[in-house]
């Protein structure tokens, strides 16, 4: 078996001025794993997915990555318009708002096809078989194509989305607390569309998120943060089930029983 | 042949937001397991049979040694990446623990069918084997859609297993499988798992029932002789 390792990070640092974001944080991800970065607010999480998806630039450190086409590349000196490209075409960002990654003045049916237009397929009858196609895929009713996205639930808002992002087939996905804003009987769901759909196109996937449940049942691995760094890294259930770090043990022995 | 090889295993737990306590529970293991044994844990409540186990699965990290598995070659699962570990999870080693634990609102059907899908062996003969296996394991028709967070102890249990044995696995661990069937399901889950000794799965389980041991396994391994001398 050999599977390929598709992104390297190393001393990855970022500051807010003086402030720290994150800081020498070294990882390595394989074609279809999914990783998931936990912490609680202010642990340096999202700012560390942020440099990862290019979202800002990193004040230090490496990310080496590794795309089906094209070699290794060093992504973060990368001329600006190739990096551009490759967020568009290459890296799907699926935000805790589905309204940050939505273009609410188009149909559901039309925020896909922006997807795949960028990818240069133009033809329509394609693009609204994909629309249709993806929305079912995400357990939507592929009859409401035509309509908006302030239409739909919240929940539903969020699998366009996901739809969205996905269809486009994008080699890395980022996902900033999928399920944050969502009632808890739609997250478990959500959890399931998402975990059968990423077995079925083998993608490889990064999740921050706050919540220990979410990690248990989607990602392979996991980094722990706290006040910017990695205490703990392992495979998630390994991670949740025989913490090694104090903040990890403090951290999972905080969940409240239902 | 060697399957399984424990090689200076050593566990302790550290807890370090309860005064830094240090639990050590099991020292210096080496072993091997060859391929078809079923060998039972035993050793009273309390010795670190879980934990045992869990090791095996990679659930639990040992504080040092290692733990080998002769597939094609040689993996040490205390030691080895991550996607390296979910493969062999995915392929080599069924885990069936004393609890169920599964997404809320997945229908058992699916949670079975998972499985297979997993180890890319669904086809369309598939269906008929899971509804069969649901059937001999007395889980009725009409539960098969719903989630079996509803169901009763003995019937998880029997999910839980049923989840595992439809998989094609060289290695199952099983955390006592029996303990909360009537005695019907338990020789059924015995014939299962004597089925799949006939098919040289070599398999590591922790049963209290003593009739049971003498049934079906071809070894004890007494942890007693692993306990620390310090505890």
């Amino acid at each position: 078996m050999n599977i390929k390792k598709i992104m390297h990070v190393e001393n990855l640092t970022h500051f807010y001025g003086n402030q720290i974001g994150c800081k020498g944080i070294n990882f390595d991800l394989y074609k279809g794993e999914i990783l998931g970065i936990v912490g609680e607010s202010g642990s340096g999480k999202s700012t560390l997915l942020k440099c990862l998806s290019g979202e800002i630039s990193p004040s230090a450190g490496k990310i080496n990555i590794s795309l089906d086409q094209g070699g290794v590349k060093d992504f973060l000196s990368l001329p600006e318009q190739e990096k551009r490209q490759l967020m568009r075409s290459m890296w799907g960002i699926v935000h805790q708002n589905p309204r940050d990654g939505l273009n609410l003045r188009i149909s559901a049916g039309g925020n896909i096809a922006e997807r795949l237009l960028n990818v240069s397929e133009k033809n329509y009858s394609f693009l609204r078989n994909t629309g249709k196609y993806w929305m079912e895929k995400t357990e939507m009713d592929s009859d409401r194509i035509d309509e908006f996205p302030l239409s739909f639930s919240g929940g539903m808002q969020q699998r366009l989305q996901i739809s969205k992002i996905l269809s486009s087939n994008p080699q890395i996905v980022f996902m900033d607390e999928p399920t944050g804003g969502l009632d808890v009987s739609v997250q478990a769901k959500i959890l399931d569309t998402i975990k059968s759909i990423v077995r079925d196109i083998n993608v490889t996937m990064i999740i921050v998120t706050h919540d220990l449940a979410v990690v248990r049942f989607l990602t392979d691995k996991l980094l722990v943060m706290k006040d910017g760094i990695v205490v703990e890294t392992g495979l998630t259930d390994r991670v949740l089930d025989d913490p090694q770090h104090s903040y990890t043990q403090l951290l999972t022995s905080s969940i409240l029983q239902v | 042949m060697k399957i399984i090889e424990l090689k200076n295993v050593n566990k302790k737990f550290i807890l370090h937001n309860q005064k830094g306590t240090v639990l050590n529970v099991l020292k210096n293991i080496n072993l091997e397991i060859k391929t078809g044994e079923c060998i039972a844990l035993v050793g009273k409540s309390g010795i670190g049979k879980s934990t045992f186990l869990k090791m095996l699965y990679g659930n639990y990290l040992p504080s040092s040694g290692e733990i080998n598995f002769y597939n094609n070659n040689k993996i040490n699962i205390a030691n080895s990446l991550e996607h390296q570990i979910i493969n062999l999870r995915k392929y080599f080693i069924g885990y069936v623990s004393q609890f169920l634990r599964v997404l809320p609102r997945v229908p058992t059907i699916e949670i079975v069918s998972d499985t297979l899908k997993q180890q890319s062996l669904f086809d369309e003969h598939s269906l008929i084997k899971i509804k069969k296996l649901l059937s001999e394991l007395n889980i009725q028709e009409s539960m098969w859609n719903l989630s079996p967070l509803t169901f009763s102890g003995g019937e998880q249990q029997r999910v839980n297993l049923a989840k595992t044995l439809i998989g094609n696995y060289s290695i199952l661990l099983l955390d006592e499988p029996t303990a909360s069937l009537d005695d019907i399901n338990k020789s059924i889950v015995i014939d299962m798992i004597k089925s799949k000794l006939k098919k040289d799965v070599t398999i590591i389980v922790i049963v209290h029932d003593k009739k049971i041991r003498n049934e079906i396994c071809t070894r004890e391994i007494n942890l007693e002789k692993y306990i620390p001398n310090d505890n």
